[in-house]
């Protein structure tokens, strides 16, 4: 009958299918080296090469099993670990989400582990970097790389506007002049795309140092970006485009970079994360600098990743020195990480000479001594949408700056306060 | 009722544009796949530099073994789990449709009643389940959470209430057991709503994105979705390109399950009366 051959034929896949599947479920591992797992959500360009070079060069000690997630599910995935116990021991996350583990006392120290491998903090690692990442002045976490806000600009556009294509604007001054200069609306060219979503986020914090301002305090969880400082960087953000009208009105998500891959935008202040697409589509037109100072001092917001141990009571001694020494050896081996894009944050090898011709390089490792990051609050990730949405509301002319401000710090400082924040 | 000439060239005007609503995504994310990196977003429909590149990244000998091997997991995943689901929802309905015994109406409420839990609701407990029993980053953890779902025994129950109670009486004058009487006549009558149900299965798991990402780590146990997801897709920037040229090539299979299994699927959703 057709239908009980089926049926067998169905039963036999099932069959063979879990037979299949059985063979992964006793996994043979390694019993000799010390087992280490490693987690990232950055981008596991490099870090894997890294990684394979260690479990190379260490393969009868040590064994690093190194895991990538997506950065849009990290804290699902980690948070499902934890619950289980199947955290990793070293995990790799951008800076705030290492606040809210290290507050439930789930985190090291980590000052042990670099003494461990010989690394001196405070000499080893941009200074910003190192200073801002302590937590009721303990440091959980160590950083391993760097994304700073950078100056995009066409210099085939500079240089049909009469200006020098090699001389981008230093001060507030300079880039408002050369924006109006490079502005021709009814060509659809503009100096500069203000857009009022993202990445207006990314810079205000660089925008809001620049002017003197902080955007909160750790210590009390005070909000403090609702301050003149902070006026005056939205206001800056504002005034591109509707008083000097260099940047159109109501931008898109998308638009300042796909007006400025289109050759229709001059100049973009965003993270240096779009430098391999930028590089691909204007060539050698692309110029890439540091931030201008818009404000009064070179300030420059760092997109970043960090890395800590979690807490786990069979951590062995002998696994603990193999992370102290994974660590050395991926700080040392950081030429890998330049090579695929990624910004390593090791200071010896800011000066040496492979370092130093990576296209780039040299522009983000200087933005990296000007460093400032979000405040190390537990809970900021995610209450940091009100301030998004303040930017974006005084940007689209809904409401005044001071009022979008004040009110999204008081939202942020009621969230933050709730006590499980 | 007769249609009249300006009714029915309305009707074929917004179906028309319905129909080409519906299949603009579709166009744009080919269109993509076969686009520079620096073209993703230039609005163009058509290529204006078509390459091959995405498709070369994908099949590039770096990274082909470990696309084919996502590919191989979540085929694996998704047929063995419409498999198990065909068999033992189908088992499971008829025993709740057929079959009277104390208790029945309060476990078929509890049925009905879990599909209305969401699953990120049980996300925590089902991962705490399967690291108890060891068997989180294995293909136990990919199909078993699978296996059987209350969805499919509520619309095999409806199939099988339908079916006349003189087939049975018939069956058991013959002096078929409750089993015999389940494969030899509820199952192949109800063929078509099952092999729905497979096919919804399949392309349910094959398409699942977060249960599988939480329950593996080794990069070899990793699916489709996840590894377009982690391929594609970075901490500041996407890849658009290469991430809808690693779609089309995922879509691939349930293109193939799909048009085989069209005749079964029609008639099945004829019959249950549900939509995809």
């Amino acid at each position: 009958m057709r239908i009980t051959d089926g049926f067998r034929v169905l039963a036999g896949l099932t069959a063979v299918a879990l037979l299949g599947g059985s063979t992964a479920w006793r996994s043979p591992a390694a019993t000799h080296p010390v087992n280490i797992s490693f987690w990232t959500s950055g981008s596991p360009n490099g870090v894997t090469q890294i990684v394979n070079q260690f479990n190379h060069v260490y393969r009868n000690t040590y064994h690093i099993n190194f895991r990538a997630i997506p950065y849009s599910n990290e804290t699902t995935v980690v948070n499902s670990a934890l619950t289980a116990h199947r955290a990793p021991e070293l995990m790799e996350e951008s800076l705030t989400f290492a606040a809210p583990y290290a507050v439930e006392g789930l985190e090291l120290p980590i000052s042990p582990f670099l003494k461990m491998a010989g690394i001196n903090p405070l000499a080893d690692f941009p200074k910003p970097m190192w200073n801002l990442a302590a937590l009721h002045g303990v440091h959980y976490v160590a950083p391993t790389d760097g994304l700073p806000t950078v100056l995009y600009w066409n210099k085939a556009l500079f240089k049909a506007a009469g200006l020098n294509p090699n001389q981008p604007p230093r001060t507030q001054a300079q880039f408002v002049a050369d924006a109006k200069k490079l502005s021709q609306p009814k060509k659809g060219i503009w100096g500069y795309v203000q857009e009022p979503a993202w990445p207006a986020p990314f810079l205000f914090p660089s925008l809001l140092g620049q002017f003197g301002g902080k955007e909160g305090n750790a210590s009390t969880k005070k909000i403090l970006f609702d301050s003149p400082a902070g006026i005056s960087a939205v206001q800056f953000m504002y005034n591109c485009i509707y008083k000097w009208h260099i940047s159109p009105a109501n931008a898109s998500g998308g638009e300042s970079h796909n007006l400025f891959y289109a050759g229709k935008n001059a100049m973009m202040m965003t993270g240096a994360y779009d430098y391999a697409e930028a590089k691909a589509k204007l060539g050698k037109n692309l110029g890439f600098a540091t931030l201008p100072v818009i404000g009064k001092k070179p300030q420059d917001f760092l997109g970043q990743n960090y890395w800590w141990v979690f807490k786990n009571p069979n951590l062995t001694p002998k696994a603990k020195r193999g992370i102290a020494m994974f660590m050395k050896f991926f700080y040392n081996h950081s030429i890998e990480l330049a090579k695929a894009g990624v910004l390593p944050v090791w200071q010896p090898a800011f000066s040496k000479a492979a370092f130093r011709s990576i296209p780039g390089f040299s522009v983000q490792a200087a933005a990296l001594q000007k460093g400032i990051m979000n405040p190390l609050i537990p809970g900021w990730g995610t209450a940091g949408s009100y301030l998004y949405n303040a930017i974006d509301s005084a940007l689209l002319n809904k409401v005044s700056i001071p009022q979008a401000l004040k009110k999204a710090a008081q939202q942020m400082e009621q969230t933050l306060n709730q006590p499980q924040a | 009722m007769k249609i009249r000439q300006w009714q029915r060239q309305t009707l074929v005007a917004v179906l028309t544009l319905a129909s080409v609503m519906m299949v603009l995504p579709f166009f744009w994310l080919l269109s993509t796949a076969f686009k520079p990196l620096a073209d993703a977003f230039n609005g163009q429909l058509i290529p204006a530099h078509p390459t091959l590149s995405n498709f070369s990244a994908i099949l590039a000998p770096g990274s082909s073994a470990e696309v084919m091997r996502w590919l191989g997991n979540s085929l694996l995943a998704a047929i063995s789990a419409s498999v198990a689901v065909m068999i033992l929802d189908s088992l499971a309905a008829f025993g709740l449709a057929r079959l009277q015994f104390f208790g029945r109406q309060i476990i078929f409420y509890l049925l009905i009643g879990s599909l209305m839990v969401p699953f990120i609701a049980v996300l925590i407990p089902l991962y705490l389940e399967f690291a108890k029993f060891n068997l989180l980053d294995t293909y136990g953890a990919l199909i078993f959470p699978y296996t059987a779902n209350a969805f499919g025994v509520f619309l095999l129950y409806q199939f099988y209430l339908s079916i006349p109670k003189e087939l049975e009486d018939a069956a058991v004058a013959d002096g078929a057991t409750r089993f015999q009487m389940w494969r030899r006549i509820f199952f192949p009558l109800s063929l078509p709503a099952t092999a729905t149900l497979g096919m919804l299965t399949f392309m349910g798991v094959y398409n699942d994105f977060l249960w599988p990402l939480v329950a593996t780590s080794s990069n070899s146990m990793r699916t489709m979705t996840v590894g377009v997801a982690l391929m594609a897709i970075g901490p500041y920037n996407t890849n658009y390109p290469l991430l809808m040229a690693l779609t089309v090539f995922s879509m691939v299979p349930t293109l193939i399950a799909f048009i085989f299994a069209q005749r079964q699927l029609m008639q099945g959703i004829a019959t249950t009366g549900i939509t995809i």
